[in-house]
């Protein structure tokens, strides 16, 4: 009962603060409270004004009350006008009073007047019905501080999640071996055009003249790689072919131009020697190439042939170069002392003699073989013979002992001499080759008889300075010294008995007296054993294992913190970093920063793309670990089919290889994250970037 | 006769270009090259005393402010643009490659509390002891032209803390209470309470952007979501929170600036504990700022020295000091991170290298190599004693030496009283860094 009386209450206080004029559902009810204590709950500033307008309210009702005393106090009595006054504004809090009096008001009063009103929705009517006929009492709303506090905590958890899709990110960045800032970096060097002027336009009456005459030309503006003509014909033609006709096209040109250059040059030359040797060669290439015509077109050779002839028939018709014309007269006269003019009657001569000769072509030449045989004879004696008759001869003679000796810088016997030196063992070839083993063998013996000599007087000499078993004792006494040495620093650092035992504690004491024997062994202590020592595979050295107080002070006297054992902090300060060890490639990688920022760039805060290229790179990796996995799986899949094929009663199924279970996918999937290039020296990644 | 004669290729050492560079024949047996971890040690050990020879970080000092400067701003667009406001309202724009300043206006009636360049770069915020946001323009007003803001807004109480979001048109004050701005209207879009206290610092999340964070005066930090309408989560510390700063590579990390000389990094998923405890500073800290790759940030504190400290470290890697700054009010990590700014009481903003030894300007190729190679080197042999103490040495003024050890002889007391005792109980485990002590910092 309580309860409902502290809910109406609630009620008018929020319709008197509202000035609400509909008679609240007592269905809404509770929503409407929760909603209150919501907006309420953001601050109490609202709550005051609200403790306000109820002061307000009742300071209004006093008034009424003073209108109405004071229009009484006048004679006239106006007829009153039919207020329309809401129940809030009759049912304040204040009537209503705790110990259920006669005036107390029923939820079931205002509901049922409700039900008479048209206006309703028949909805809400029938939600009503079905509360009245459930007997339960809505649960109290919570406290303005648990709401709050719950809300928060939603917040909180919301902003939570969904800052940690950071995470991935974050720890990749912390696992990375370089940082490079800016995040995303612009390339280096000058920007195009187009980007720099892209708000430009042209403003001044010069400016749009020009604007306009370049797009009349269709001209760009900017400077693309291919103006619109350009791209015209792009289009007519591939590029392929274009490029190759064009290369085509260039170089036809140029060997148009080349010759005609050529053409000219050599019409404008006036030398009549020059012309000369030019129709000279020009014959000659004639020539050569007569007789490749022959071989190739018999047809055409015969007509050049003729045309040979003919000239040959008209030369020998002529007296043109028979020495009788007035030049050669005139020339002939001063041959005597001219050398140059009878140089000029000799060519005469002979290109009469050319011209007059008959051709001997390769279509007579079936007539012609004996001719040219016994022509040609005398030239070609030296081929008759072959090459061997110029070698010299091999005429050795083993009787004769100066034809034992080499011949000089002869290919054969040299190589022949070099295997010898080679292989000395080869003695059978040896024999074959040569002759005279006895000679050999007699040099041989000699070489063996004085290196005995030597050998004998080397021991001679050292068995004055001390004789062998002299040695062999020092030696042994060294030696033994040494190890007697060795053997003491060893027992120096073995592990001793201590005697802990006090006599007389707990027991008789006095002289005489030993502890007993019980006691004796309860209270010797073994030391630990040390470590062993470093030259305990070296016979007769001592490494001295003392601790050395000058070099102390440099040394790293308890493990850094990233490292979990001795070995992996000395491996690393044992691997050098310089150049002088290692290739420069590495060195480069070894020693590159950690962090690398350009110069006079604004690195500006991580922002989501990053987070979309790293989920990027993480499905790749995912992916090329899924696929390597399923290749070794296939790999091992195929191997046991072999198998399974070779012994057919071990069924085995592939798939279920051992070490291929499942999660293994993940645990690959972690090796590949773990191995993203980590250093080569260092300790592992994952003990410096903590956090 | 087969005569062997010395052959060259002459591919071997004739250059294709005189551009190639020269072939230099090398030898990678080890036996040439002996006794690698000693030589390597001392190339480590002249690397690091270079280092300590050539650390002169400072480079400039700004001067024109006729009272402290209470804040900088960076300009996100511009590396060479700082805006300072000092204690007399007066705003400065500076050109940091020139040191000179290029704009000075008179902003506000006392002190300038707060200002924020916006995204864009083309106008700026502040705000004052007279209870105004002034939105100014970034050019300076033409010949002739009144120096006038582009709008101001009156609000309730005095605003001591502001900041812009990343990339829209909002911006957030703390006061009274933290709001939320649109920029185009007169009221708050949002406002959050929580307890009835006084916000001293409010920061937007550069890359969670909706996210911010505030601190209050009742040791309090506060997180908010601009979306939802109530805050998200607070932590009450032992001592007040000055300013806070977000790490704008790493969403959920933050830095604050505490009250008890010491900074905490917290993951904001995680309030109970603080990621690590910076200690060093003597005395209240200040300001602290980020640098923009993310791995480092940088302290102002009231002990008047300035500390950086990467991010994952309890204790600084360099303490930058001169005899005339005084304390530190605020610190800004160039956008570039190569460089450090600090205002200070004494009307003078400094510009610092970030790495003490960095030689600035463009290097040559052989020259970066070098520094790659000495700087892995140091990184190598760092824990060899001899290395450590000459790379860790720095001067201290002999005010803060001494308060630096009269506070570790109370760190111990305090541990003494608390910690051991001879009670027969097994001993505790050995004690782990600052956040013992403070353990007070607990969640609400």
């Amino acid at each position: 009962m309580a309860k409902v009386s502290k809910k109406t209450s609630n009620k008018k206080k929020l319709m008197v603060s509202c000035g609400d004029p509909v008679i609240s559902e007592g269905d809404q009810q509770p929503l409407y409270e929760d909603e209150e204590e919501e907006q309420g709950g953001m601050d109490r500033a609202e709550e005051e004004t609200m403790s306000s307008e109820e002061d307000d309210g009742e300071d209004e009702r006093k008034r009424q009350k003073l209108l109405e005393a004071i229009r009484s106090l006048g004679g006239k009595r106006k007829k009153a006008l039919g207020e329309r006054s809401e129940a809030a504004g009759q049912m304040s809090e204040f009537s209503v009073n705790p110990d259920a009096g006669p005036g107390k008001v029923q939820l079931s009063d205002l509901i049922g007047s409700l039900e008479k009103t048209p206006a309703v929705p028949a909805k809400s009517k029938k939600q009503l019905k079905n509360l009245q006929r459930s007997k339960k009492t809505v649960d109290s709303p919570l406290s303005k501080q648990d709401t709050e506090r719950i809300q928060r905590d939603m917040a909180f958890q919301k902003a939570a999640s969904e800052v940690s899709r950071w995470d991935g990110v974050i720890s990749q960045n912390q696992r990375a071996e370089q940082l490079l800032f800016p995040l995303n970096r612009d390339p280096a060097g000058p920007k195009p055009v187009e980007r720099l002027v892209v708000g430009w336009k042209a403003r001044t009456p010069l400016e749009q003249e020009i604007f306009a005459l370049l797009s009349a030309n269709k001209q760009p503006l900017t400077d693309p790689i291919l103006t619109p003509a350009e791209e015209a014909s792009v289009k007519a033609m591939s590029l392929e072919e274009a490029k190759i006709r064009r290369a085509e096209l260039q170089k036809a040109r140029a060997l148009q131009s080349y010759y005609e250059a050529k053409a000219r040059r050599e019409r404008k030359i006036k030398s009549k020697k020059y012309h000369k040797v030019q129709n000279k060669t020009k014959r000659k290439e004639f020539l050569k190439h007569f007789e490749e015509m022959v071989k190739m077109d018999p047809a055409v050779a015969l007509q050049e042939l003729n045309k040979m002839e003919l000239a040959r028939m008209q030369e020998r018709m002529s007296l043109k170069h028979q020495n009788s014309s007035k030049w050669a007269k005139s020339k002939a006269i001063m041959a005597k002392y001219d050398e140059e003019a009878r140089k000029a009657m000799q060519q005469q001569l002979e290109m009469n003699k050319e011209l007059t000769q008959r051709l001997i072509t390769p279509l007579n030449h079936d007539d012609d073989d004996d001719q040219e045989d016994e022509e040609g004879g005398a030239a070609d004696e030296a081929d008759m013979f072959p090459d061997f008759v110029n070698d010299a001869v091999d005429g050795r003679d083993a009787s004769n002992p100066w034809m034992k000796g080499k011949l000089s810088a002869e290919p054969a016997q040299q190589q022949l001499s070099d295997t010898l030196t080679e292989a000395a063992q080869a003695v059978c070839e040896e024999e074959e080759c040569w002759a005279g083993e006895t000679e050999e063998e007699a040099l041989l013996g000699e070489f063996n008889s004085r290196r005995k000599l030597l050998q004998a007087q080397e021991s001679d000499a050292a068995g004055v300075v001390l004789p062998e078993e002299e040695t062999e004792d020092r030696a042994a006494a060294v030696e033994s010294e040494a190890s007697d040495n060795k053997r003491r620093k060893e027992d120096e650092g073995k592990s001793k008995e201590i005697d802990l035992t006090l006599p007389g504690w707990g027991d008789w004491g006095g002289v005489g007296l030993k502890p007993p024997k019980r006691k004796r062994r309860r209270f010797r202590v073994k030391s630990a054993p040390p470590p062993p020592r470093k030259d305990q595979h070296l016979p007769s050295v001592i490494i001295s294992e003392k601790r050395n107080a000058s070099v102390s002070l440099h040394q790293v006297h308890s493990l850094p913190f990233p490292f979990e054992n001795h070995a992996q902090f000395e491996s690393c300060v044992r691997s050098p970093l310089g150049r002088a060890w290692n290739t420069e490639r590495t060195v480069k990688k070894v020693t590159k920063p950690r962090v690398v920022t350009q110069l006079g760039a604004i690195i500006h805060p991580m922002t989501e793309e990053e987070l979309l290229k790293n989920n990027k790179k993480v499905v790749a990796r995912e992916i090329t670990c899924v696929v390597k996995e399923l290749h070794a799986e296939a790999r091992l899949a195929f191997k046991a089919g072999l198998e399974a094929g070779r012994q057919k009663h071990d069924h085995r199924d592939p798939t279920l290889e051992p070490g291929l279970e499942e999660g293994h996918i993940g645990e690959c999937l972690l090796a590949g994250l773990g191995s993203v290039k980590r250093g080569d020296m260092g300790p592992p990644l994952s003990w410096v970037h903590h956090l | 006769m087969k005569v062997k004669v010395l052959s060259r290729n002459p591919d071997d050492y004739v250059r294709e270009t005189k551009h190639d560079i020269q072939r230099v024949p090398r030898n990678y047996d080890p036996s040439l090259h002996p006794f690698e971890v000693g030589r390597e040690y001392t190339r480590a050990l002249n690397a690091t005393k270079l280092e300590r020879v050539f650390a002169k970080p400072f480079l400039a000092s700004l001067d024109g402010h006729r009272d402290g400067v209470n804040c900088l701003a960076k300009h996100p667009q511009s590396l060479s643009t700082l805006l300072s406001g000092s204690c007399d309202g007066e705003v400065k724009v500076w050109n940091l490659t020139k040191h000179e300043c290029v704009r000075t206006l008179q902003a506000h009636e006392g002190f300038v509390r707060g200002m924020v360049v916006r995204y864009c770069g083309t106008s700026f915020f502040t705000i004052g002891d007279d209870k105004t946001i002034k939105h100014w323009k970034m050019e300076a007003p033409g010949y002739g032209e009144e120096e006038e803001p582009l709008n101001t807004v009156l609000g309730k109480a005095v605003f001591t803390g502001l900041d812009h979001h990343q990339k829209n048109a909002v911006f957030a004050t703390c006061g009274h209470q933290v709001d939320i701005w649109d920029e185009q209207r007169s009221t708050p879009i949002r406002s959050f309470t929580w307890g009835v206290d006084s916000f001293s610092s409010v920061r937007f999340n550069p890359v969670e952007t909706e996210l911010l964070g505030s601190c209050a005066s009742d040791r309090s930090i506060v997180l908010y979501d601009m979306r939802e309408s109530t805050p998200l989560k607070k932590v009450i510390m032992t001592m007040r929170t000055n300013t806070i700063s977000w790490n704008p590579m790493e969403a959920y990390y933050f830095t604050c600036a505490n009250e008890d000389y010491n900074l905490y990094t917290y993951d904001m998923r995680h309030l109970e504990n603080p990621v690590k405890v910076h200690v060093d500073h003597v005395s209240a800290v200040l300001d602290v700022d980020y640098s923009p790759t993310g791995r480092e940030f940088v302290s102002a504190s009231f002990d008047k020295t300035i500390r950086i400290f990467p991010k994952d470290s309890a204790s600084s890697r360099e303490v930058y000091h001169t005899k005339r700054m005084q304390h530190v009010i605020c610190v800004k990590w160039s956008a570039d991170s190569k460089y450090i700014l600090s205002g200070s009481d004494e009307m003078n903003i400094r510009l610092w290298k970030a790495n003490a030894a960095e030689k600035l300007g463009v290097l040559s190729p052989r020259e970066k190599q070098a520094i790659h190679y000495s700087q892995k080197l140091k990184e190598k042999f760092q824990h060899h004693p001899q290395i450590k103490r000459i790379a860790r040495h720095r001067h201290l003024p002999k005010v803060i030496h001494h308060q630096k050890n009269e506070l570790r002889v109370m760190k111990e007391a305090r541990r003494r009283n608390t910690g051991e005792k001879n009670d027969g109980n097994p001993p505790r485990p050995p004690f782990k860094g600052e956040l013992a002590i403070w353990a007070g910092a607990r969640e609400k």
